[in-house]
């Protein structure tokens, strides 16, 4: 298994007994982990590494607890999936996690196949999440590399417009319109308006909806 | 018995006086011739006290029997008192009526005539009316011209004191119907009266001086006559006299056997037989069996008799001094005859004496016993009272250290209670991570080719995570535990560090921070590791509670422990809260006391009666700038005991726990 197939899990919990297990249940099936021991820790390494699956929260902390890091994680903007684990299992504490969009919430003791359950279906949350910023990163590449005249095409076309109605539209002749789109397709590498159209539509939508598409309308 | 004693000791202080008297004269004889050819000496110039010879005549019994005593002994005494004079006092006993021959006495006068040939006389005291006949003999045969002063000669009515040269003296009459009388008076129903008396001279004497007065109560009484009994037979008719009859008893010194008997003694013994009161007419003889009588006074009369020898020896003429009469007999008792005759001292005659008042133990001693008694009984009291004091003083502090220890015991379920959270989180890690550990370890165990290093590892974590939620448990066990308290040798850092995990939890719950800051080689402290550690939770709680009113972070809490001065050690739990206003400062440790809503208002004052049970005390910290600050100060221990505690089985186990 590579990197690639196995994304780390990150475990921040203050107590080393804790550490220790769920550094071993993630090495028995296959997940690789680094652990902290703060929320401080963490931050200071950097936070979230590219390659990170996803993060095993413990909210009773000092400093920094579970909820607070994880505040702070989405002000820097990571969106990793993050499951909580606590000893008390009190309710307004697991309220407010699942608010701020937890994973899941576990209560210690938990079953350690439930826990492997969650962390996977977190990575593949976490892999579907970096497959889209992967396919968004390269759509805005491509995108950013068509002209204004060619953007104005794309545009049209994905209306659904037809290249006489285009020409019109733009005040060009139809022959031209039909040279921007032949550069459109081949630029945003589409087989067929079809794809086009969707590339268009992931563009426009989180996490892709990124300032570049504020003239997609 | 006790009289004859007392005249025996006196003859002898007679006898060692005369001796040292006789040596005196030797003495001041040879000082004369000394003296002769010389100048008079100073202290001849000085006038010692001129030397007087008295010789006293008893006509009999002396001088044992109580009447002879009792005259000498008066007698004596007041001669004995004279400033001027060294008087020597001789004495005689005549046995005048058991020897009454012509030819006796001529042997007697002659006898003394020699005995006295070389002795200046100056006074004769005879006594009794023989006595003086035998006297004014004398008088006439050895000792010319010698002055004369009797005692108690027998002073008929009929017949005045005579009047010779140079004799005076005393004298008294027997009151035979005087006594009669008075036997009918403290007798009531009296029908006959025993007369007893001997064959001797003195004996049939008196007889008839009472038959002649009895004539008077021959309407009334009934006479029984005793007189001239063997001593056997009176004895015996003694006992078997009517009930409403009393024995007079006059005198006795020769039986109706011939036989002779010291009067006195068989009084008493007519006395012990009689089954009827005893009267006699003589006071010498009270307190012989007598109940009493119109009484001759003899010990007056011999004092009397003293002085007026005084008088004559001094130099005053015998025949200008007029003789004394004592006919007034006044009527005496001796108290144990009228005890024993169950007769009331309410029913004597006005003016009675009565003699041998034998005073209980208790009228004797009774102002004593009281003032002692009372002394103990106070003294007893006080010492009742110190002790109760004392009993009620430790019972008070042994319900007052129950009551502390239920208090702190329910103090510390309340605690347990409120650190349910934190305690759930301590024993959820281990549980956690012993259920993951095991999971692993099964699964591990399943595959092909089990990773044993790895199974073995996760199997030791679960042993180590179990003893690890093992030890919280005890720890809680140990709080709301009920056992008396156990006394060691306590590190109050180690209290401070095991409340502090204790809560911690709790406090990072509550987003608050606890540190510690505790001072390395602190001296141990002595107490009970729980009731100390239930102070510092107690704190550490209420620390946490008023931070958490703070509305912005930090929310800090500080546990120190320090060293202080006069050997004690404190330990301090700060916190940057709101701090506690004066009013409530005051207030803080009185019980039901409380700033929080929901609080009992206990737990601070159960914190310092726990301090002060320990020898220390619990304060608040008034010198703090934010928040506030509880101190607990604690007597420290040696570094001796620092070293039991760390090496040594005494470490308290619990502590650790």
């Amino acid at each position: 298994m590579t990197d690639e197939t196995t994304p780390e899990v990150i475990v921040v919990d203050d107590d080393p007994s804790v550490q220790r297990a769920l550094k071993r249940l993630l090495k028995a099936n296959g997940l690789a982990a680094r652990i902290f021991c703060s929320a401080n820790e963490f931050l200071e390494n950097g936070g979230p590494a590219p390659g990170c699956g996803c993060l095993l929260l413990d909210i009773e902390m000092p400093g920094v607890d579970g909820l607070e890091l994880q505040t702070r994680l989405e002000q820097r903007g990571f969106r990793l999936p993050v499951i909580f684990i606590t000893g008390h299992g009190t309710v307004p504490a697991s309220v407010q996690a699942m608010k701020q969009g937890a994973m899941d919430f576990l209560q210690k003791p938990f079953a350690s196949e439930r826990l492997i359950e969650i962390v996977r279906e977190a990575i593949q949350r976490s892999r579907r999440l970096t497959a889209e910023q992967n396919e968004c990163e390269g759509l805005e590449l491509r995108y950013s590399s068509l002209s204004p005249r060619e953007r104005d095409v794309l545009g049209l076309i994905v209306r659904g417009l037809l290249n006489k109605q285009i020409a019109d539209e733009l005040g060009i002749v139809e022959k031209t319109v039909k040279v921007h789109r032949a550069r459109v397709m081949e630029k945003m590498q589409a087989d067929s308006l079809a794809e086009l159209v969707r590339m268009t539509e992931t563009l426009r939508l989180p996490p892709c909806s990124s300032s570049i598409f504020s003239s997609l309308k | 018995m006790r009289r004859s004693a007392r005249i025996k000791v006196l003859e002898d202080a007679l006898r060692v006086r005369l001796r040292f008297l006789r040596g005196l004269l030797a003495a001041a004889a040879l000082t004369c011739l000394l003296a002769a050819g010389m100048a008079i000496t100073p202290a001849q110039a000085e006038s010692p006290k001129a030397i007087k010879n008295v010789l006293m005549l008893f006509p009999q019994e002396a001088p044992q029997a109580p009447t002879p005593q009792m005259i000498f002994s008066s007698i004596y005494s007041v001669l004995n008192q004279s400033p001027d004079l060294e008087i020597t006092i001789f004495v005689e006993n005549l046995d005048l009526y058991l020897f009454p021959y012509e030819e006796t006495q001529q042997a007697i006068i002659t006898f003394l005539g020699k005995k006295y040939a070389k002795t200046q006389i100056d006074l004769v005291i005879p006594v009794a009316s023989a006595g003086l006949s035998f006297a004014l003999r004398l008088r006439e045969m050895l000792f010319p011209g010698i002055p004369i002063v009797y005692c108690a000669e027998a002073l008929h009515p009929e017949r005045r004191l005579a009047h010779r040269s140079d004799v005076t003296g005393t004298a008294a009459s027997l009151d035979v119907s005087g006594t009669i009388e008075l036997a009918r008076m403290l007798r009531p129903g009296l029908t006959h009266v025993a007369v007893v008396a001997g064959t001797g001279v003195t004996d049939q004497h008196l007889l008839a001086l009472f038959r002649e007065a009895f004539n008077d109560f021959k309407a009334k009484l009934e006479l029984i006559d005793l007189a001239g009994l063997p001593l056997d037979d009176l004895i015996d008719r003694v006992s078997r006299l009517p009930a409403s009859a009393c024995v007079i008893f006059l005198f006795m010194r020769r039986d109706g056997n011939d036989r002779i008997f010291p009067s006195w003694t068989v009084q008493k013994m007519v006395s012990r037989s009689a089954n009827v009161p005893l009267f006699n007419l003589v006071d010498a003889t009270l307190g012989y069996g007598s109940v009493g009588g119109r009484m001759v006074q003899i010990e007056a009369m011999a004092v009397k008799t003293g002085e007026i020898a005084l008088r004559v020896l001094s130099g005053e003429s015998a025949g200008a001094i007029e003789p004394v009469a004592f006919s007034e007999n006044p009527a005496m008792f001796d108290w144990r005859e009228l005890k024993r005759w169950g007769i009331e001292e309410s029913a004597l005659p006005e003016g009675s004496i009565v003699r041998f008042k034998a005073f209980s133990q208790w009228e004797r001693y009774r102002w004593w016993v009281i003032g002692i008694f009372s002394l103990v009984c106070l003294q007893s009291l006080f010492l009742f009272m110190l002790i109760n004091n004392l009993i009620r003083r430790r019972r008070a502090e042994e319900e007052a250290a129950r009551t502390r220890h239920t208090l702190s015991h329910a103090m510390r379920i309340s605690t347990v209670g409120q650190l349910g959270q934190s305690l759930a989180h301590e024993i959820n890690q281990p549980l956690a991570a012993i259920r993951v550990n095991a999971e692993v370890a099964g699964k591990l165990a399943e595959g092909e080719k089990p990773d044993i290093a790895e199974v073995q590892a996760a199997l030791g974590d679960i042993v180590a995570d179990s003893k690890r939620a093992q030890a919280v448990i005890a720890s809680i066990r140990s709080l709301v535990s009920n056992s008396p308290p156990e006394l060691a040798w306590v590190e109050l850092n180690q209290v401070a560090a095991d409340a502090l995990k204790l809560v911690q939890a709790d406090a990072e719950a509550k987003g608050a921070a606890i540190h510690l800051d505790l001072q390395v080689g602190l001296p141990p402290v002595h107490g009970d590791a729980v009731q100390l550690q239930q102070v510092v939770l107690n704190l550490l709680l209420n620390a946490v509670d008023s931070v958490c009113d703070r509305p912005q972070p930090p929310r800090s809490v500080t546990v120190g422990t320090a060293r202080e001065k006069g050997g004690r050690v404190k330990l301090c739990v700060r916190d940057n809260g709101p701090g506690i206003d004066p009013e409530a400062a005051r207030r803080l440790f009185e019980p039901f006391f409380s700033t929080k809503l929901q609080g009992l208002g206990l737990g601070l004052s159960i914190c310092r009666s726990i301090a002060e049970a320990h020898g220390g005390s619990l304060d608040l910290d008034a010198g703090v700038e934010e928040g506030a600050a509880f101190c607990l100060y604690l007597p420290a221990g040696s570094a001796k005991n620092s070293k039991r505690l760390s090496g040594g089985p005494n470490g308290d186990g619990r502590n650790h726990a």
